[in-house]
């Protein structure tokens, strides 16, 4: 069976060179070459490919978005991201948007043809490095820190004497602080709890455990 | 029967006439010596001639025996007495009737030999001496007790003339009723004469609203009980008017009772005056309300609205109104008006350039540049073209101020009464005051906002700046990491095709491609580190939470400074201004940590919370240096807090006491749709 690529390059010379490395493979053909976001629709919608090797970065629509596009129109169509950026951001987030791979250009020559069977069979290709990173993330992410944890020590101190029933004046007089600042910091806890009254404030902090029920 | 010795020095003719009558002179020898003695100027008169008198007489009258013996007694009285009547006919007729066996008594003046005056008491009766008919008179000088008696009369007149004429309404009355009063008294209430009061109640001059209460101070004084003195009452006068009334009573003891005097006082023009005061306090009350406003209000149109609000509300004013002057067409237009207005500036037409509706107070107050009061709107003929409106409207008076800005009069503010009389010197001065004012607070205005406008150009200039600069690094960082990566990689595939076919044996070309691929590599390397310092690429390919994600990743491997970095949601769509600001900060921020922080921890948050993106950065170093010896210009935080007040966001830097140094940007998420430009 013969795998079917379109090559989505806007670097004619990049273009060849990946024909060149291509070249020497019976089973590959590339039958289509695209150099900006627009071509590369066309030729999807034109004609089935067993895979689109894309550039990044294109003129037209181009990089997560064109991703998108080309999932919406085929959704089984694999792509394998040829990129220049190394980062493992990039792998991470292609794939996230609907890439089946992604390769670094200055690998390509010794990695692309494993890269594209992979693929073109219905695989995922990316590098060590960047898949590692990917499951580091993702242990990362597990969970967020709540709200509270971004106020500063001084708006946790005035956000506990609010849950305590305190007023703003009570609290400025015992901190030794002006009634305005007080009322900037308690704004402050507000934004960044995202609540807008007290009694928000006082159910919020029981459901964090910060304040008890009487 | 008075006896009395004549001694011998009488002139011869009497002595002859009376020899007959000597024996009874003599032996009333003692009768002589109190005649003698008194001191009191005694005579004999027969057939109206003096033929005797003693020593005082001669002492009174300041003359010889000679001199007086022989003559008339009328002779030593001016022609005419005091009291109009000739001398002569008065000593006659009071001779006749002391002949008539009445006794008579009577004051009458005399003169000295000299011609003096002198005011005297005189007692004629009438005796027989030989058988005929004499007069004993007997002169007594009392123009000692005179003029004691003038000088009581003209005191007590002069008391009465104090009193008569005294500015100070003055009563006298007793158990409630008028016994006399001053002629003030009388005009105070329109009375013509004193009868039309006295012996009335005096409660007839109160208001009858107020009678309850004098008849109670009048009961409580009469039973000698406690009262106030001086209190404040309604007067009533005859025409049935009423006025203020200011009473100070005092209860005087006389011979014969109790009097009550009481001093009365017209208050009608202290409340007058009591009403001024208030004005001119609710008038400085007034220009500091303006005032107070003039400092917050940083708006020309809502400060001509407020001033003329409070002119109505805390000034006096009827109706206030302020209009601007166009300089082309001479019109002066309405912007600002409060109060009874009512239509009267619909179809309000005043023009500087015109004849008739150019004259008019606002007119004039523009074209002199000085305030123009109309006392009296009915009688001011200046009014004419506006009188009918302005009295519909209850506008009795008006006062206009000319407005100023820069030093040119650029309209007028106007202030209408509804009553006549209030405007004085003291209300139009200070009302000059007030447009000078507002003038002043116009050229601050005026002032603030070239100066708000160059702030705004500045800021303005700043954004082009930034986003100039940004595109511009984005342009670069594009050309350097597209163009010449690309084609420097694809000229890497070309070695490696080389290598592969080349001939193994080959070995010194082998080393040479090999060395080349390698600095090509390397080459490649450099031109993407350089154009992600211009501008991570990562920002526009995969958004601020890939290109945060890797900044913080590469400053965690390059300083060894651990990172907690935490992204909520994990992906963020922003605006580009947006994120690029965001990530600067935190690119900023983290070059700081790593300069100055000696931190070993670094915690990054980034979140949406509601309407906004939160950004703390915070480390655990040693925190930044107290204000005061911060002698080095910040310039990284002044431009961090420049990106974010561009945004319409806040920026927070401090130090969290025992943790290290805190940046908190918070930008809201609509901020950029305002910036477009």
């Amino acid at each position: 069976m013969i795998i079917d690529i379109l090559i989505a390059d806007d670097h004619a010379i990049m273009r060849d060179g990946l024909k060149q490395i291509l070249s020497s493979c019976a089973d590959m053909r590339v039958d289509g070459e695209a150099g900006n976001g627009e071509e590369v629709l066309r030729e999807v919608r034109r004609r089935e490919w067993n895979i689109v090797v894309l550039d990044m970065s294109m003129p037209g629509p181009s990089g997560l978005e064109l991703i998108k596009l080309i999932k919406a129109i085929k959704p089984a169509l694999p792509i394998l991201i040829l990129s220049m950026q190394k980062e493992n951001q990039y792998a991470a987030r292609t794939l996230k948007a609907g890439a089946s791979g992604y390769l670094c250009k200055d690998s390509a020559s010794s990695m692309l043809v494993s890269a594209i069977r992979k693929v073109a069979a219905g695989g995922i290709f990316i590098s060590q490095e960047a898949a590692e990173s990917m499951a580091m993330g993702a242990l990362n992410k597990a969970g967020n820190a709540p709200p509270h944890t971004l106020l500063s020590n001084r708006e946790f101190e005035i956000f506990e004497s609010l849950i305590a029933g305190n007023s703003v004046t009570e609290i400025a007089n015992r901190l030794n602080i002006s009634v305005k600042t007080v009322s900037t910091h308690k704004t402050r806890i507000m934004q960044k709890l995202n609540l807008t009254t007290v009694p928000d404030m006082v159910r919020y902090a029981i459901e964090h455990g910060i304040a008890k029920l009487p | 029967m008075l006896k009395i010795k004549v001694d011998d020095k009488l002139p011869d003719n009497i002595m002859k006439r009376h020899n007959q009558q000597q024996d009874i002179l003599d032996t009333g020898k003692h009768y002589r010596t109190l005649f003698e003695v008194s001191t009191d100027a005694i005579f004999l008169i027969k057939e109206s001639m003096i033929v005797d008198c003693n020593q005082a007489t001669l002492k009174m009258f300041g003359c010889t025996r000679g001199q007086i013996i022989g003559q008339m007694p009328y002779r030593f009285s001016p022609e005419v007495q005091p009291n109009g009547r000739s001398s002569k006919i008065m000593a006659l007729e009071r001779f006749e009737s002391a002949y008539g066996g009445e006794p008579q008594f009577f004051e009458c003046q005399h003169i000295r030999y000299d011609g003096t005056e002198f005011d005297t008491e005189v007692s004629l009766k009438c005796f027989e001496l030989g058988g005929i008919p004499h007069l004993l008179a007997t002169v007594r000088d009392i123009s000692e007790r005179k003029r004691n008696q003038e000088a009581l009369r003209e005191s007590e007149n002069r008391f009465r003339s104090i009193i008569e004429q005294s500015p100070i309404a003055i009563s006298f009355s007793r158990d409630g009723y008028i016994v006399d009063g001053n002629a003030a008294l009388l005009e105070m209430f329109r009375y013509a004469n004193i009868d039309d009061v006295k012996g009335k109640p005096l409660i007839n001059q109160i208001a009858p609203q107020c009678r309850a209460e004098m008849e109670d101070r009048i009961r409580r004084r009469s039973q000698l009980e406690p009262v106030e003195t001086n209190y404040e009452t309604i007067g009533l006068r005859k025409d049935g008017s009423q006025f203020p009334l200011y009473v100070a009573a005092r209860r005087v003891m006389y011979k014969d009772g109790p009097m009550s005097t009481a001093f009365l006082i017209d208050f009608t023009e202290r409340d007058k005056m009591r009403k001024s005061i208030e004005r001119i306090n609710r008038l400085y009350k007034m220009q500091s309300d303006i005032n107070s406003a003039n400092i917050l209000i940083r708006e020309r149109g809502k400060l001509f609205e407020t001033a003329c609000r409070i002119a109505v509300e805390s000034g006096l004013f009827h109706m206030a109104w302020i209009g601007l002057l166009d300089r082309t067409s001479g019109a002066v237009v309405p912007v600002a008006q409060a109060g009874h207005v009512d239509g009267y500036l619909d179809n309000f037409d005043v023009n500087i350039f015109d004849e008739t509706t150019g004259n008019g107070p606002t007119g004039r107050a523009i074209k002199t540049g000085s305030c123009v009061a109309c006392v009296d709107i009915v009688g001011d003929p200046r009014m004419a073209p506006w009188r009918d409106e302005a009295l519909k409207r209850g506008y009795r008076a008006s006062l206009v101020s000319p407005l100023r800005q820069s030093n040119q009069i650029i309209g007028a503010f106007s202030l209408y009464l509804n009553e006549v009389g209030a405007l004085n010197n003291d209300v139009i001065q200070l009302l000059g005051n007030l447009a000078e004012d507002i003038s002043f607070s116009l050229d601050f205005i005026d002032e603030s906002s070239q100066r708000g406008q160059v702030q705004n150009e500045l800021r303005e200039l700043t954004i082009f700046q930034q986003s100039a600069l940004e595109s511009e690094r984005k342009r670069i960082a594009r050309e350097l990491h597209d163009e010449l990566g690309q084609t420097m990689t694809a000229l890497n595939f070309d070695l490696k095709w080389l290598h592969e076919n080349i001939d193994m044996q080959e070995h010194e070309l082998q080393n040479r491609l090999h060395s080349m691929q390698s600095l090509l590599g390397r080459t490649v390397d450099t031109v993407r580190r350089i154009s992600e310092d211009l501008r991570p690429g990562m920002l526009d390919d995969l958004g601020l939470a890939a290109a945060i994600e890797h900044h913080v990743e590469k400053f965690s491997a390059q300083t060894g400074i651990a990172c907690d970095l935490s992204i909520d949601p994990p992906e963020l769509d922003l605006e580009d201004q947006i994120a690029t600001s965001l990530f600067r900060i935190l690119q900023e921020s983290l070059t700081n940590v790593a300069r100055h922080s000696g931190a070993s921890r670094v915690g990054i948050d980034l979140r949406e919370i509601g309407e906004n993106i939160l950004l703390i950065v915070q480390d655990n170093g040693r925190g930044l240096p107290s204000k005061t010896d911060a002698s080095r210009k910040t310039y990284g935080l002044l431009g961090m807090r420049e990106r974010v007040k561009i945004l319409g966001g806040r920026l927070d830097v401090f130090n969290e006491a025992g943790s290290g140094a805190r940046i908190e940007a918070c930008i809201p998420k609509s901020a950029a749709a305002h910036v477009k430009q």
